[in-house]
């Protein structure tokens, strides 16, 4: 749990100021084209608006978690509570490069070819 | 044929009054006269179904067919089903219902899949479904939208619309299905069939393509309670392969069947009898309750008032884990690629833009932003806490009751386009099954009448790990009942 201190202690998200306590997150263009971009897709302009007005309805529609009080509330990841387990460090798999990349776009002598990223 | 029990037909297989070739080409015959029109199937695959079939038919004619497979499994040698399109099948392409993975081969087999073929199934081919998982009426799927048996002008409920249809419309003997918020329950509703979402962890999720991971469980749908009993019974169990897979037995679900349910107590959850429940749903509601008391159930209200938040939280889990479950697809290492690309940030920014259909697009970014930094703890992590305030209220009621019962939809199947441009409108269809996946608990939904000639579901939510009880109620319920023996006209 150690691990999420980290996460929310960041005061300010590349997303711009960080207000979780604000009721209703306004959902605008810069927002939904900074979280796109995360999320590595293209948000055509003309479904801009479309795209602000779903996420608008649906962060609407989530964000009536916040007036529930979960002060004290230990989150709930597993709902056994279970905890990873941990297999013997032993050898499985077999290597089985070829047949994996069968279904690869484009491979080469046994690499993922992707475009030139350094000149 | 169709209108067969599992048990009946590997009755009828042992006797050799029926061979598997023959079941295959009966079912094979009602795909190619229906599915035109019902749209189902995204790929069949009858030519390695006949001759798995000739195989099974030849091991029965030398009397090496068993009754049980290893690990005490029963068998369920020449019986065909379909696959939701969401385990991987070797050699058998793999779609999940998009476009980014249309042409898909997995280079190995689901532990569901491969359980089900060990045990001698035969598959017809994979079903339709929402991409991703993602959708509650199949519309969502790339391949188009698969149509409600009962009314083609209909859905059939979502995700796992195909299975439904499938099975509803005498396209198979059973499917096996995935829930990650009612994705089996609420199909199986709208169809009239049988579903069960098991305990998390109860089934390997190993080779089923991953949509929320907390949340994802496969289970069957069936025609009736008896026959998810016997596909439960095979897809079931620990595999070391899946790490969150529950270390625990799987019991016989066919041999408590016939139990008793006399002093079984069920709890009525008054919120899931308030305002947007259809008064149809609500009435044939009433109306089996009353077949449970006749068989000495103990009815009695219970509360539970924090399911009012499951919603919420769930849209928050589902799409965050979403979001970080399909970063995988970026046009390397398998899947769609974009054509050109002329930088590797625009082989990744067009791959997943083009392949990627539109509802996914739109969970993937509220999923990304809800695990953003500065808005994690405010929505992943309050949604985790309200997930635990639900569990909390769930193992209060399930202190003094043994099942939970409600409805499974709040409405019964509506018109294709209905309600697809409205995402929130779409959401609430998931409001009584939802809280089953936050919390992990099995829950089943079994045909409880019609209204309007469309069917009607009812849900039976049981502690951790009840399924045999689920399924001795619902089998009890059925032994009374004839909802789940009508069947659809298809009339194409």
């Amino acid at each position: 749990m150690e691990l999420s201190i980290a996460l929310t202690t960041e005061p300010d998200s590349i997303l711009g100021p960080c207000n979780p306590n604000s009721k209703y997150m306004k959902v605008d263009a810069d927002l939904v084209k900074n979280v796109a971009v995360l999320a590595q897709l293209k948000i055509q302009d003309s479904d801009l608006e479309e795209t602000i007005s779903n996420l608008t309805n649906v962060l609407g529609l989530v964000d009536q978690m916040q007036a529930v009080d979960t002060k004290g509330v230990s989150p709930m990841s597993n709902p056994l509570d279970a905890t990873q387990i941990m297999r013997p460090d032993v050898v499985t798999e077999s290597n089985q490069r070829e047949q994996f990349q069968k279904v690869a776009p484009s491979v080469e002598r046994g690499f993922f070819l992707v475009p030139r990223v350094v000149e | 044929m169709e209108q067969k029990s599992l048990v009946e037909m590997l009755k009828d297989l042992d006797n050799k009054t029926v061979s598997s070739r023959e079941l295959t080409e009966h079912y094979i015959g009602a795909i190619e006269a229906r599915d035109g029109l019902l749209n189902a199937f995204i790929t069949r695959d009858f030519e390695n179904a006949l001759t798995h079939a000739d195989a099974i038919d030849q091991m029965r004619a030398k009397g090496s067919v068993v009754a049980s497979v290893p690990g005490g499994a029963p068998s369920l040698a020449g019986i065909p089903i379909v696959h939701k399109d969401i385990f991987c099948t070797k050699g058998v392409r793999t779609t999940a219902g998009s476009k980014i993975l249309e042409n898909f081969v997995a280079p190995y087999s689901s532990t569901v899949s491969s359980k089900l073929e060990d045990s001698g199934a035969i598959m017809l081919g994979k079903a339709n479904m929402d991409e991703f998982a993602m959708g509650s009426s199949n519309e969502n799927s790339y391949f188009g939208p698969a149509r409600n048996p009962w009314d083609t002008q209909k859905i059939p409920g979502g995700s796992s619309g195909g299975s439904a249809v499938a099975v509803s419309a005498g396209l198979c003997a059973a499917a096996t299905g995935t829930d990650t918020g009612g994705s089996i329950r609420q199909p199986a509703a709208m169809c009239g069939i049988t579903g069960i979402k098991p305990t998390y962890g109860r089934v390997s999720r190993w080779g089923i393509i991953a949509y929320a991971s907390s949340l994802d469980q496969a289970g069957p749908m069936t025609r009736s309670a008896e026959d998810a009993a016997l596909m439960l019974r095979v897809m079931a169990g620990f595999d070391p392969k899946d790490s969150t897979s529950i270390n625990a037995p799987v019991p016989d679900y066919q041999s408590s069947l016939n139990d008793s349910i006399e002093g079984t107590k069920i709890g009525l959850c008054k919120e899931y009898f308030s305002d947007g429940l259809d008064e149809d749903i609500a009435k044939a509601i009433d109306v089996a309750v009353k077949v449970l008391e006749s068989k000495g159930a103990v009815i009695s209200d219970i509360s539970l008032p924090t399911v009012k938040h499951a919603i919420p939280a769930y849209y928050v889990i589902a799409p965050a884990e979403a979001s970080a479950n399909l970063a995988r697809y970026d046009g390397v290492r398998f899947g769609y690629r974009c054509e050109e690309p002329k930088d590797l940030a625009d082989l990744y920014l067009r791959s997943r833009t083009e392949g990627f259909g539109t509802e996914v697009k739109q969970r993937i970014l509220v999923g990304t932003f809800a695990l953003s930094a500065g808005f994690y703890e405010a929505y992943y992590g309050k949604a985790q806490q309200i997930r635990r305030l639900i569990k909390n209220d769930f193992m209060q009621a399930l202190s003094s009751v043994d099942v939970i019962l409600g409805p499974t939809t709040p409405s019964t199947a509506f018109n294709i386009g209905e309600k697809s441009n409205d995402p929130v409108e779409m959401y609430l269809q998931d409001i009584y099954t939802v809280t089953s996946n936050l919390v992990g608990l099995p829950a089943a939904s079994i045909p409880a009448g019609f209204s309007k000639g469309m069917p009607i579901g009812m849900q039976l939510i049981g502690n951790y790990l009840s399924e045999a009880k689920l399924l001795n109620i619902a089998h009890q319920f059925q032994l009374e009942t004839g909802h789940h023996l009508k069947t659809p006209e298809v009339t194409v």
